[in-house]
């Protein structure tokens, strides 16, 4: 009976499928990460922020890497694979901005957002993203923008200051590691396991320097910063699924 | 169940326009390679599977099988809610009895299986194996793409997979076989085959690979033979990914 209705329901959404309305379902969460606001020589200052989004949804809303523009047409549509911004900057909308969607990773995204601003003085954003219907929890939310990594976003090099962030995040998940022993590691245990687990990180830290440093020879020195963030960002990762507390 | 149909409901509102806009596109399918193989003296058998998908999302593979047995879509509580793999097996033409699986990992579009089964023909004999493996994506159905192939278990020694309860120790070289396969392409690129430099900043990371990956899958940080092919093998994944990303110019393998 259920399985019946189930599948009623499936056809009837499938056979309707584009003709209904898209509705706005906030499972997007965004976090501003840092920011950069520039004077330019003529016009406007720019304004860049880092952001990371996370999907909760499950089923991949989040977009692969690549350059959008507000100026697209249908933009926040899936045939464009871009999110649509709304931003509002001291309660006024801002009318065009363009992003670059560095990477996606599994269930985090990173955006560098940019937008000319005439605004004075401190500023306060606001950001929903739509991606067909599937949109941020709390768009109305105003951020403070200088609240974030103190200003210091290179846009030119903004996986820098991911690996920064990570960089920190991943300092204190190793020390938090090394006082919260796995449950099978009995006191007698603990300094020879708390040893081992900090000669590996050394070991880590080791290989990443040469990894990046050959990664930059490969492919550009703009790739250093790439790598040292991915492979913050990964040790994060490897370190809760290997040592973390059962 | 209101989750489920809220999930469905939304993924198909949400992605109707480019389901629409795909209607062309190939089916999404699967590939199921036998990475190993062992048989017992009672002709139990353990396989481990490379399930890779075409034309999936990752998310959509199957995540979690502790609740599966292989005979059908779903287990768990009515209303079913954990997506499980169906598999099909026969040998020599005969279906296998006591069939199981246990999901090892899943990385990206690609899944890691482990299964087990009773054979009904007598060791005597050469086995043919015959595997059509399938799970549910919305109301479609996602299949292997050559479920009649028939894979000769004479391939497959059982001395290169010891211990049936240990699927990650076949795991591991069969992943380390594939990052060798990488490494060397990347060594024998011409950028750095002929740049003497690069081929030592090369050596040099990977060394320091091999080194950090020691120390993290060794005791006593991973105490156990199990735990130690584990850790390997989701290190050489990583590392795979690593190499996989290179440029095409220095990247001269595929994994």
């Amino acid at each position: 009976m259920i399985r019946a209705g189930l599948a009623g329901l499936l056809l009837a959404i499938g056979l309707l499928g584009s003709a209904l309305p898209a509705r706005a379902e906030q499972v997007l969460t965004v976090e501003v990460l840092a920011t950069k606001a520039a004077a330019m020589e003529t016009g406007p200052a720019e304004v860049n922020i880092l952001l990371r989004l996370t999907d909760e949804s499950g089923i991949d809303v989040l977009r692969p890497e690549g350059g959008c523009d507000s100026a697209l047409p249908g933009i926040g549509q899936t045939a464009t694979e871009c999110y649509a911004l709304a931003i509002v900057e001291n309660s006024v909308p801002v009318g065009r901005y363009s992003y670059r969607i560095l990477e996606t990773r599994s269930t985090d995204s990173f955006l560098l957002v940019t937008y000319p601003s005439t605004a004075t003085g401190d500023r306060r954003a606001s950001l929903r993203i739509d991606y067909n219907g599937f949109t941020n929890h709390d768009p109305e939310t105003v951020l403070m923008l200088s609240d974030y990594d103190n200003g210091t976003l290179d846009p030119k090099d903004p996986f820098e200051s991911l690996h920064r962030l990570y960089a920190g995040k991943l300092k204190a998940f190793a020390a938090e590691l090394a006082e919260n022993l796995p449950s099978e590691v009995n006191d007698a245990a603990a300094k020879s396991w708390r040893d081992a687990f900090m000669a590996a990180q050394r070991k880590w830290a080791q290989f990443v320097e040469s990894d990046c440093v050959l990664a930059a020879r490969l492919a550009g020195e703009a790739q250093r910063s790439r790598c040292l963030a991915d492979r913050t960002m990964e040790r994060i990762d490897q370190l809760d699924t290997s040592f973390s507390p059962d | 169940m209101r989750r489920a149909f809220a999930v469905i409901a939304g993924w198909l509102v949400a992605f109707a326009p480019a389901i629409a806009a795909a209607a062309d596109a190939p089916v999404p399918s699967i590939d199921v390679q036998v990475i190993a193989a062992t048989t017992s003296a009672q002709n139990d058998v353990t396989l481990v599977l490379m399930v890779t998908g075409d034309g999936l999302d990752p998310s959509a593979l199957p995540a979690d099988s502790d609740q599966c047995d292989g005979s059908g879509y779903t287990r768990g509580e009515d209303p079913p809610e954990v997506a499980c793999y169906k598999i099909v097996a026969t040998e020599n033409g005969q279906p296998v009895s006591a069939l199981s699986y246990q999901q090892l990992f899943n990385h990206g579009t690609v899944g890691y299986l482990q299964l087990r089964y009773h054979t009904p023909v007598e060791p005597r004999h050469a086995r043919t194996l015959r595997i059509d493996l399938s799970f549910t994506l919305g109301n479609d159905v996602v299949r292997n793409r050559n479920p009649e192939a028939e894979i000769d278990m004479a391939g497959f020694s059982s001395d290169a997979f010891p211990d049936p309860d240990n699927p990650w120790a076949p795991l591991y070289a069969f992943q380390d076989r594939r990052l060798n396969a990488l490494y060397a392409g990347l060594t024998g690129s011409p950028q750095v085959a002929g740049d003497p430099e690069l081929r030592s900043l090369a050596t040099k990371a990977e060394q320091d690979w091999v080194a950090s990956k020691e120390a993290d899958c060794s005791a006593p940080l991973m105490p156990t033979p199990l735990e130690v092919d584990w850790c390997r093998t989701l290190r050489t994944t990583d590392r795979i990914d690593h190499l996989s990303v290179l440029p095409r110019s220095v990247a001269g393998a595929t994994p």
